[in-house]
């Protein structure tokens, strides 16, 4: 999937209320947002909902956007705080009683399973042990294959910061990995490149 | 690896690194490596999200905000649940239902097309624009073309529509408005709107009224003279607004000649015909690359109405140069008959080969014999 740019002309026209500026922003941005949250939300938060969400605030709020150019920026912001809004109500949803969903066993829905193989659960729930901060830079790094610069501006944090939290996030997904028998390749091959 | 190896060597070499440096970096350097390679490896597993998903969550977003879902709740805390709504159910009831936000786009090229977006605003419209904001404080941008609204009364809802011209917002009433060249129309069927023109200042509209705002552009005031042309209106309301036009300063070097010419004319119009001509002679004066021959004719014109031969002889030999019409060569002909006659005749020559009316190539012929021609 090619990867959208931030485009202030976009975002800019948005703003200003131009007929169908706001549907092209949602059709430019969907995918990624959708992306983010199914790789950062976790098994139990449904991505198409977070997705939903995330826009409904992102069309109520786009006035209050300072600077077009760091739409990205502030998109990622947004869509962080509405996934960790989504995961604590998991969170209730789980162990407060009364309070389950219709869904019977409370894990992820029939669209859900079928993005899941067996490799790829276990993938995602060693993922989901990493604190917030390194998952975020992993995915945006390793998955996503953004630059470390990027991954910076999207965060708004210096590049030092991502720099580190990548390397201390690779190392104990990797070890985080091996407990869960997910080791493919082994330690003294990996260096050899 | 070999070359960084032998450059990490030699930086511990030089700087008298501990013995067993270079082995712990470089142990250290390919753990490093082999974690970002599992780590991407691994990722790789993620799948994507579901086909379909992003036009699920579109067809979502166009539906409006999720309906919160359903849940079980045990008895007891569905009885105390009860027992605080009870409680509070006259406050509850007092609030007004929750906003939501609103978006569509408003296009209809030919028919009428109607939008109801709450149980208390009905839009109609044959045009272009967007519809925003939310179910209580909904937002028009209204481009081209007309809409009518009508709003509740006393039900909370302000609503706010613009125009590049206007902004206007009403509380409780029905009115259309229309965009087009002359500008953009508020007339109020029922209630009571305010206009705020961004040219013209505000003012409050009562049933049956109505008001214009008027383009803020010099080529948009253009295109409003233009229409009163197509429309008939007095020579004054055109000259209003090329004078309007002119004083906005934002004309491009077109725009500016087309205003300046409409001026002339209506000038001309207005029986002003000293201030066209000198208008027209500054004009021409000023070497402005468009419109010459027009403003040239109208000159020779006015000048030959009021001085004559002699004062309309110099903007004539202009023409014969450039595009001489049929009119302009029958009067430099006659200027210049009695003191050349042979550049006379030419002229009429040319006239003549210029298909004439019947009327008028009579007249051409009549001159011509009385030239010896």
């Amino acid at each position: 999937m090619k990867r959208p740019q931030n485009d202030p002309g976009m975002v800019q026209a948005a703003l200003e209320g131009r007929p169908g500026a706001r549907e092209a922003l949602v059709d430019t941005w969907l995918p990624v947002v959708l992306g983010w949250c199914a790789r950062l939300g976790g098994p139990r938060v449904d991505s198409e909902d977070a997705a939903h969400d995330v826009f409904i605030v992102v069309l109520n709020k786009l006035g209050s956007l300072q600077d077009c150019a760091r739409f990205s920026a502030w998109l990622f912001g947004i869509t962080r705080r509405v996934l960790a809004r989504h995961r604590r109500q998991a969170w209730v949803r789980r162990w407060v009683p009364g309070l389950q969903l219709d869904v019977a066993d409370g894990g992820p829905g029939p669209a859900k399973r079928y993005e899941l193989s067996e490799t790829s659960r276990r993938v995602q729930r060693a993922l989901e042990q990493l604190p917030a901060a390194q998952r975020e830079v992993l995915v945006l790094c390793d998955l996503e294959e953004r630059t470390d610069n990027e991954a910076a501006q999207l965060l708004d944090i210096p590049l030092g910061t991502v720099k580190s939290r990548l390397r201390l996030g690779r190392r104990r997904f990797r070890i985080l990995a091996e407990r869960m028998e997910l080791v493919a390749v082994p330690a003294s091959q990996g260096g050899s490149r | 690896m070999k070359a960084f190896r032998s450059i990490l060597q030699r930086f511990f070499e030089e700087t008298a690194a501990k013995p067993g440096a270079l082995r712990r970096v470089g142990r250290r350097v390919v753990s490093e490596q082999t974690d970002r390679e599992f780590s991407r490896m691994m990722l790789g597993q993620l799948p994507e999200p579901a086909p379909g998903a992003a036009g699920r969550v579109r067809a979502r977003l166009q539906a409006g905000p999720p309906q919160p879902r359903p849940v079980r709740v045990w008895l007891p805390a569905g009885a105390l649940v009860a027992a605080c709504v009870a409680g509070l159910l006259a406050v509850i009831a007092l609030r007004p239902a929750p906003d939501q936000p609103v978006m569509a786009e408003l296009r209809s090229d030919g028919a009428w097309s109607e939008l109801q977006p709450s149980e208390e605003v009905a839009l109609r419209f044959q045009g272009e624009g967007a519809l925003q904001g939310s179910q209580r404080v909904p937002r028009i941008i209204w481009e081209a073309g007309s809409v009518r609204i009508q709003v509740q009364p006393e039900q909370g809802i302000d609503l706010h529509l613009s125009t590049p011209e206007a902004q206007v917002r009403v509380v409780g009433t029905v009115f259309t408005v229309t965009r087009d060249a002359l500008g953009t129309r508020v007339a109020v069927e029922r209630g009571r709107v305010r206009v705020d023109c961004v040219e013209g200042g505000q003012v409050l509209l009562d049933s049956g009224q109505d008001q214009v705002c008027l383009p803020i552009s010099a080529a948009g005031l253009l295109a409003r003279v233009r229409m009163l042309q197509d429309q008939g209106a007095s020579a004054e309301d055109q000259l209003v607004a090329a004078d309007k036009a002119l004083a906005l300063g934002d004309a491009s070097e077109a725009v500016q000649g087309e205003l300046q010419l409409v001026r002339m004319q209506a000038l001309a119009q207005l029986d002003r015909p000293e201030e066209a001509l000198a208008e027209a002679e500054r004009y021409l004066g000023s070497a402005h690359p468009l419109r010459q021959e027009d403003v040239r004719r109208l000159a020779a014109r006015l000048a030959w109405n009021q001085g004559g031969c002699a004062a309309a002889l110099p903007h004539l030999e202009q023409l014969l140069m450039r595009a001489p019409d049929i009119t302009s060569l029958v009067q430099l002909a006659d200027c210049l008959a009695a003191d050349e006659p042979a550049r006379a005749r030419e002229a009429l020559q040319a006239a003549l080969a210029q298909e004439p009316t019947a009327a008028d190539e009579d007249a051409i012929r009549l001159r011509l014999e009385g030239l010896g021609g």
